[in-house]
């Protein structure tokens, strides 16, 4: 097989029409690299005449890219290389012949001509430098930069941890000295060091000027006493498009290149949380039992929106529950509560958790304890805990959720008790409930050290997935779609031969009589 | 018979403007103008021609290639090249070879489009299997003996005589294989008689040239033979195998389908379950870490 291609008599193809093209790979580079002629509608809007063509290890998987030289337009690099495809576009796929590159060529061409649509739209300024470095920054620009006007400078630091990370100066363990530069209009992105510094006030670039004059002549990333990288950042499409050069050398060897930018401001990665999370905001859910699914659970409500969490547990986390369990080795001797609470503030910076204890037995003391909530997510997986909180909830009208793993992780159900459901208590086995079948003594769990009741031995995939479906059927309920049914079973492995236990899938409840 | 050509006496303006007019006055021009290698042009000396390289600015081996320029002058109604071996040029019987390649061209051009020549698809098939029995000989036997010149005379030889039978590319290559083999093994005892002069085919190869080409071609031939009667995808292997490789990559571009191993596959770009056909938007640009 040839090295790094899919489809051999493709490529060969491909290859052959190259040749068609007046292409001529380029020695040594087995085939993988041609040299032609620009198509004639290259011709009229860049100086070049001739262009490469270089086939990817991957093809005809990910596309065949081409370069042409001295070409200065949108989605072009300095290098020349025109950016037709995303890498994750499965449609380069499709362009297994040289037509089919050129069609897109041309359809790239003809946007670069009459304006190209939204969906072209992308913050890759730094793409356009003339030298890009492998690293990568994260900016929270809303908060580093503040109120801005044409011209604001904003002194800041950095530290490189896997990739750059920027804070206002000041922040403590960040040692890297830097500096912003707003500019309310760039016409193009700087493709040299000398862009950068054209595109900048005189007052900015005076600033400039000076912080790297007090550099020592050290590598990218290392501090060198003056600044050690420079951003320059402008309005693109109604968001910030940044240019994050970082330096080596010094005076007359000084070097810059730039690297790819990513946000880290709230309402970047709100985004990550789904197009409704804005629906969840307000909204405020008890979490019952912190274990491993309802850690899991409470995690994914805060990350999907919610804004108000309760979890509710007096455990403490444990080495041996870290396989299933979201908290890592920190919290270990921790509440779990604090545990997730950690977790929640890092992957859900918009959720504010308050940590209760157990939920009590007392009947009034549950009804104190669930007042307010939208919505009580039982993930107890405590029998007692559950009808305690399944009465209570009903006489408060409180909406519930419980979910319970049986059978060493082999089924688990959820049920939903809210306005119009079936009360859980009256979900009856004579009504089409069925019994859930009991554990083997041996398949129940295993003895520690220190128990007196075996370990639920539930494994982490059957966690995970009921925990998964557990959220699903929350966040159905708060968005309002009602899109789940108010009790259900799913059985990951088959049991016995009584239906609904005996065949993969999930099941309705109640099941219709004489099933 | 004619007489043998002779160098001109100088001191003749007659003789001069042929002289400067010759091929081998044109020779010297073009060291004048290009310089011999060893002085960092572009003109190698051979036995009896120059070879001038013209080298690709931007390395595209296919684009470099190299012209043998050599001398040749009227010898009656054929021509006359001088023998590669220069330690024989003070021998005037032996100076001079005769040969007519103008003449084997009209040959050769009656042939390609003689009637009686096999054809694939109204197509005369002469010259294409030439051609690719000049790819065969290029990737076998490369600087060895017998060279290209002498395998086309043998296939000429073998398709002149109706040797050559078939109405598909590969049968015809495959016969023509055969054919030229056993020609190559007769050639080792009587050697190649020139379809134009009459007169042996100079200069001579030794026999066992002859015979180790011979039996190049004649395993071939058995892989041709092989591979006709195949699959599709192994015989592409196996044809590979045969035509081998130019600047440009495989001579046989594998047909789809098919791996190089001659194992039929199921061509990535034939799967449509990857996603969307319909392209993105245009990309965010790839990272090109320095």
């Amino acid at each position: 097989m040839t090295a790094g291609i899919y489809d051999e008599a493709a490529f060969e193809s491909f290859c052959g029409e190259l040749i068609a093209a007046s292409f001529s790979p380029l020695d040594g580079s087995a085939q993988r690299m041609w040299i032609g002629p620009v198509p004639d509608f290259i011709a009229e809007i860049a100086p070049a005449r001739e262009m490469s063509v270089w086939i990817p290890d991957g093809w005809p998987v990910r596309a065949a890219r081409l370069t042409i030289p001295d070409l200065i337009a949108p989605h072009v690099t300095a290098s020349g290389y025109v950016c037709l495809w995303a890498d994750d576009d499965p449609a380069q796929a499709a362009a297994t012949a040289y037509a089919d590159v050129l069609s897109r060529l041309r359809a790239w061409a003809e946007s670069a001509a009459e304006g190209f649509g939204t969906i072209d739209r992308a913050l890759d300024s730094y793409a356009m430098y003339q030298d890009i470095g492998g690293s990568a920054v994260e900016l929270d620009l809303p908060d580093l930069l503040g109120t801005v006007t044409n011209g604001t400078t904003r002194s800041v630091v950095a530290r490189v941890k896997g990739f750059w990370q920027v804070r206002p100066a000041g922040e403590a363990g960040h040692e890297r000295e830097g500096v912003i530069f707003y500019r309310s209009k760039v016409e193009l992105p700087p493709r040299n060091f000398a862009d950068f510094q054209a595109a900048l006030t005189r007052a900015q670039s005076d600033n400039l000027r000076h912080g790297l004059s007090r550099r020592g002549a050290v590598e990218h990333g290392k501090k060198s006493g003056g600044y050690d990288f420079a951003a320059l950042v402008t309005p693109k499409y109604g968001q910030l498009d940044v240019t994050f050069l970082s330096s080596e050398g010094a005076g007359e060897t000084l070097r810059s290149k730039s690297h790819r930018s990513f946000p880290n401001d709230k309402s970047s990665r709100l985004k990550r949380a789904g197009p409704r999370s804005a629906d969840l905001a307000g909204s405020k859910v008890l979490v019952v039992g912190a274990g491993s699914v309802g850690g899991q659970v409470a995690l994914t409500l805060a990350a999907s929106g919610v804004t108000n969490l309760s979890i509710s547990d007096d455990a403490k986390l444990r080495s041996v529950n870290l396989a299933r369990h979201v908290v890592g080795e920190f919290g270990v001797g921790r509440l779990k509560t604090i545990g997730l609470s950690v977790r929640i503030e890092d992957a859900a910076p918009w959720c504010s958790v308050e940590m209760k204890e157990e939920i009590p037995w007392d009947p009034e003391a549950i009804r104190v304890a669930i007042e307010g909530y939208d919505l009580i997510v039982d993930c107890s997986g405590v029998y007692s805990v559950t009808i305690g909180l399944a009465i209570a909830a009903l006489e408060r009208e409180i909406p519930m959720i419980t979910t319970s793993l049986y059978h060493s992780g082999d089924l688990f159900r959820i049920r939903r008790q809210a306005s119009g459901d079936v009360p859980i208590l009256e979900r009856l086995v004579g009504a089409g409930y069925p019994k859930m079948p009991d554990s083997e003594p041996e398949e129940f769990g295993f003895l520690e050290l220190g128990c007196t009741s075996p370990v639920h031995n539930s494994p982490p995939a059957a966690v995970t997935r009921a925990a998964a479906d557990t959220a699903l059927a929350a966040l159905d309920f708060l968005l309002g779609d009602l899109r789940y049914p108010d009790d259900s079973v799913t059985v990951l492995n088959p049991v016995g031969g009584v239906e609904p236990f005996n065949k993969r899938g999930t099941a309705v409840l109640p099941v219709a009589s004489g099933a | 018979m004619a007489s043998r050509p002779r160098p001109p006496a100088s001191g003749n303006a007659a003789m001069r403007a042929a002289e400067s007019s010759s091929p081998s006055f044109a020779a010297a021009r073009a060291v004048q103008k290009y310089g011999a290698v060893e002085n960092g042009g572009r003109v190698t000396a051979q036995p009896r021609s120059l070879k001038i390289d013209f080298a690709s600015p931007t390395s595209q081996a296919d684009l470099s290639f190299s012209v043998d320029a050599v001398p040749a002058v009227r010898w009656g109604e054929h021509w006359g090249i001088p023998n590669r071996r220069p330690e024989l040029w003070a021998d005037a019987d032996a100076r001079w070879i005769k040969t007519d390649p103008v003449e084997f061209t009209a040959r050769t051009d009656n042939l390609s489009v003689a009637k009686a020549s096999p054809t694939v698809g109204g197509r005369n098939a002469y010259k294409p299997i030439v051609r690719l029995l000049r790819q065969v000989r290029h990737t076998h036997l490369g600087d060895a003996r017998p060279g290209g010149l002498y395998v086309e005379v043998l296939a000429y030889q073998a398709w002149l005589a109706g040797e050559v039978r078939g109405d598909s590319w590969a049968v015809l290559l495959a016969a023509s294989l055969r054919r030229v083999a056993q020609r190559m093994r007769t050639a080792a005892d009587a050697g190649v008689t020139d379809p134009v002069l009459g007169t042996k085919m100079s200069p001579a190869l030794t026999a066992d040239q002859w015979n180790s080409a011979a039996e190049r071609f004649e395993g071939l031939a058995k892989i041709a033979d092989e591979a006709l009667e195949s699959s599709r995808c192994m015989a592409a292997k196996l044809w590979r195998q045969i035509l081998g490789t130019s600047e440009r990559g495989e001579v046989l571009p594998l047909p789809p389908g098919c791996a190089a191993d001659g194992r039929p596959v199921v061509g990535i770009s034939a799967v449509t379950s990857a996603g969307s056909t319909e392209s993105r938007g245009f990309a965010e640009a790839a990272p090109e870490a320095s």
